[in-house]
């Protein structure tokens, strides 16, 4: 059940690698309720920056990083999946659902994957209703 | 239009040329900014870029005393160091200014009218509200400056890696080649002839080695890069050689050894191509009954240099080098795939190459006969989503040049199945008619089929089905042989290539070259990069080549700021990020306890900065305080 007119604000954190090229070449895929914030790597993500997120106001954080094996840093999403499994957990304990953070992989030449992701993600909080 | 306030921060938007300022509302967009703390200036700019431009910016840092400032242009790539020098030239330091990618992230594509403009000019506004209060937590910064070694590392023995190390060479510079077969020379070795000349292909390939040896080349065969580390401009190669099981100092390439070996037609050494090089043979280990256990010695007794050594172990080099050519190459569209053709299943039909060979070898079906009528289907795999999606772009010309081949090496009349004749270029209409002339047949269809009647009056034929699309009738077509001219795809090693050199790869696996990799000095060529003739494929290995120079005639390279950097105070000395860095640039100080980074070394990735539990690491231009800001700033 979503509440009328509630419009979700969601980080998404976007590797440069991959996801910041496909957001240039497919911005008008991009709903509002997407707030890009550029990363070196996925691999910098790290629970306090996702928290860093939720305490600004963030109903939900979408991490975008490369296809699997293609992080040109070697394991910089490997790293990030793991530090978001972490953050989920910590989130159910805190009461937050962990579905307000979601991780998906594409790559630059993905646009349409990317708007797909944006559209789903926000579909998800959208439900899931405001964080605070 | 230009208000100023109380406040440093300058902020600039670029209508670049009426293209962005066709498809958000400027104004809206200074209005907001104009009303954000902190800042002293708006000015939209018709083209932030020109000189005009760029005069304006360094007035108002000069005239204003503007001591940050954001721009609202386009993505930092295109223009971030136009800028940033002009920045710098009226005395501000270019790190203390942010970008916002308001062409790509919020220009929906030009119309007033167009779907998403609410959102992008939604999106201008936080992103520009971002960049302001991320700018405030920004400090100077200052690339650093490494020296660079001027020798290059060519990775791949093809046309396209022979070129660009006969190139660097010549022009006076150390050039490495590495080639993971035994000889160097690639998918060249095995053509005949070159379009549309119908020069030989071997003797190009001798042309060509001879340069690399007059140019004192270093080849490195039966090898391949295991290892990239360093930093840009001075990267250190692992490079690992296979054994050969011959000592190559020694061989003569006299070949006495091929001979006595006893496998028949199956020989367990082999000389590599005489126009190749090394003439150095190799034993295949796979083959040979010494490494099976057998105690066979025929080849080591027949050497009179003593040159063969069953002891032979693999061995590492490692290479200094400033840059890197990448010239990996390309794997041939296996033909299995199209099971529709019967390849690998009827025989008479052959792939592309393997017809090409066969003109060397004798033109003659499986029972001796020469054919009479050969039918050549273009686009085999290619242009088909479920194959290669794409144009293959040398195929077509190939296949023109098997059809002329054929002509010359027997009496068969040749049928062209064309898709689509991409023959482009001053040559190939002049060759398309000239084949006309000559008594091609060209049909434009994509064969459904290849069928292998059982019965008269076809039988021991081929019978290709397809519809002549011109026509729009459907035809069968009873040849002797079907040639089967394939594409072709990304070397199998290009996502492994892609990750050793920190490559991009395209949506169909082919390698990036793009202007990042080049400004550390990585560069790609050839057909790795992306398909291409002879011709073309030279060129382009040519320009690499060219691109190493000049990165290596500057003699340093400025990194930018972008090293992560530990806390003394704040590191623990858990060593947890020591083993995570993909660079090796993070190593442990026991006197001090804690964790160092090389700056050289960091390339930026932020791992070590994320997995840092005691929050002891910071990175340049992505510090805790700087992300703070931008997601504040976005949610806002």
């Amino acid at each position: 059940m979503s509440l009328p007119g509630f419009e979700p604000r969601i980080v998404a954190f976007l590797c440069e690698g991959s996801a910041q090229s496909a957001a240039q070449a497919g911005a008008l895929g991009l709903p509002t309720s997407i707030r890009p914030v550029r990363l070196p790597c996925l691999g910098r993500i790290d629970p306090a920056l996702l928290l860093q997120a939720f305490a600004s106001g963030a109903d939900g954080v979408l991490a975008l990083g490369c296809p699997a094996g293609r992080c040109r840093h070697r394991e910089g999403d490997e790293h990030a999946v793991r530090r978001l499994a972490l953050l989920q957990k910590l989130l159910a304990q805190l009461g937050v659902s962990p579905e307000r953070v979601r991780l998906e992989r594409l790559a630059g030449y993905e646009p349409e994957r990317l708007a797909d992701a944006a559209r789903r993600m926000t579909e998800q909080v959208r439900r899931l209703g405001p964080y605070a | 239009m230009e208000t100023l306030a109380e406040g440093k921060t300058g902020v600039y938007i670029c209508r670049c040329g009426g293209e962005v300022s066709a498809g958000v509302d400027l104004d809206r967009l200074a209005e907001f900014a104009r009303a954000q703390p902190g800042v002293a200036l708006v000015r939209d700019v018709d083209l932030l870029c020109s000189a005009r431009g760029l005069a304006a910016i360094c007035r108002d840092i000069k005239e204003a005393g503007l001591q940050r400032l954001v721009v609202a242009a386009c993505a930092p790539r295109l223009h971030g160091d136009t800028v940033g020098r002009a920045v710098e030239s009226a005395g501000l330091n270019r790190y203390l200014m942010a970008i916002v990618d308001l062409r790509e992230l919020c220009s929906p594509g030009g119309t007033v009218a167009a779907p998403g403009r609410d959102a992008a000019a939604a999106r201008a506004q936080f992103l520009v509200g971002a960049a302001l209060k991320r700018v405030l937590q920004q400090q100077p910064l200052k690339p650093r400056d490494l020296p660079v070694n001027p020798d290059v590392l060519v990775v791949g023995g093809g046309v396209a890696g022979i070129q660009a190390a006969i190139d660097v060479a010549s022009a006076g510079r150390k050039a490495y080649l590495v080639e993971k077969e035994a000889c160097i020379g690639g998918h060249l070795l095995r053509l005949d002839r070159i379009y549309p000349t119908m020069d030989s292909a071997g003797n190009l390939l001798a042309a060509r080695v001879a340069a690399l040896e007059r140019e004192h080349v270093e080849l490195l065969t039966w090898s391949e890069v295991v290892e990239v580390g360093g930093s840009p401009g001075a990267y250190r190669v692992l490079v690992r050689e296979k054994p050969r099981y011959v000592d190559a100092q020694k061989c003569d390439g006299c070949g006495l050894c091929v001979e006595a070996c006893p496998g028949g037609d199956e020989k367990a050494i082999a000389m590599p191509s005489p126009r190749s090089l090394p003439t150095v043979p190799v034993i295949d280990a796979g083959r040979c009954p010494h490494f099976s256990g057998g105690d066979c010695r025929a080849c080591r007794e027949a050497c009179p240099r003593h040159a063969i050594d069953f002891a032979q172990q693999e061995r590492m080099t490692g290479l200094d080098v400033g840059s890197i050519i990448v010239a990996a190459g390309f794997r041939p569209f296996d033909a299995t795939a199209l099971r529709q053709y019967g390849y690998g299943r009827l025989p008479g039909v052959l792939t592309s190459i393997e017809f090409e060979q066969m003109c060397v070898s004798g033109l003659r079906l499986k029972d001796g006969r020469q054919p009479e009528s050969i039918a050549i289907i273009h686009c085999a795999g290619s242009r088909d989503p479920r194959h290669l999606s794409y144009c293959s772009q040398a195929c077509c010309a190939q296949a023109m040049k098997l059809a002329r081949l054929a002509r010359e090496r027997s009496a068969a009349q040749v049928f062209e199945l064309y898709l689509d004749l991409r023959l482009p270029g001053e040559m190939g209409e002049e060759f398309y008619n000239r084949s006309l002339a000559e008594g091609v047949v060209f049909l434009r269809s994509r064969p459904a089929a290849v069928v292998a009647p059982e019965g008269p009056p076809d039988r021991g034929r081929l019978i290709v089905r397809f519809e002549d699309t011109l026509s729009g009738k459907p035809r069968r077509l009873p040849v002797d042989m079907v040639v089967l001219s394939t594409g072709m795809a990304p070397a199998g090693d290009s996502l492994a290539l892609s990750r050793l050199f920190s490559l991009d790869l395209s949506p169909n696996g082919f390698l990036v070259s793009d202007p990042a990799a080049a400004g550390n000095g990585i560069f790609v060529a050839g057909c790795c990069q992306a398909p291409g003739g002879i011709a073309e494929t030279m060129e382009r290995a040519s320009a690499s080549a060219a691109g190493a120079l000049a990165f290596g005639a500057r003699g340093k390279v400025k990194l930018e700021p972008h090293a992560a950097m530990v806390s003394l105070e704040l590191c623990s000395g858990c060593r947890l990020c020591t083993g995570l860095c993909p660079y090796d640039a993070i190593s442990f100080d026991s006197r001090k306890n804690a964790a160092q980074i090389s700056a050289a070394l960091c390339r930026g990735c932020g791992i070590c900065v994320g997995a840092c539990p005691s929050a002891a690491i910071s990175q340049e231009q992505s510090t805790r305080e700087q992300l703070a800001a931008e997601i504040e700033g976005v949610l806002a």
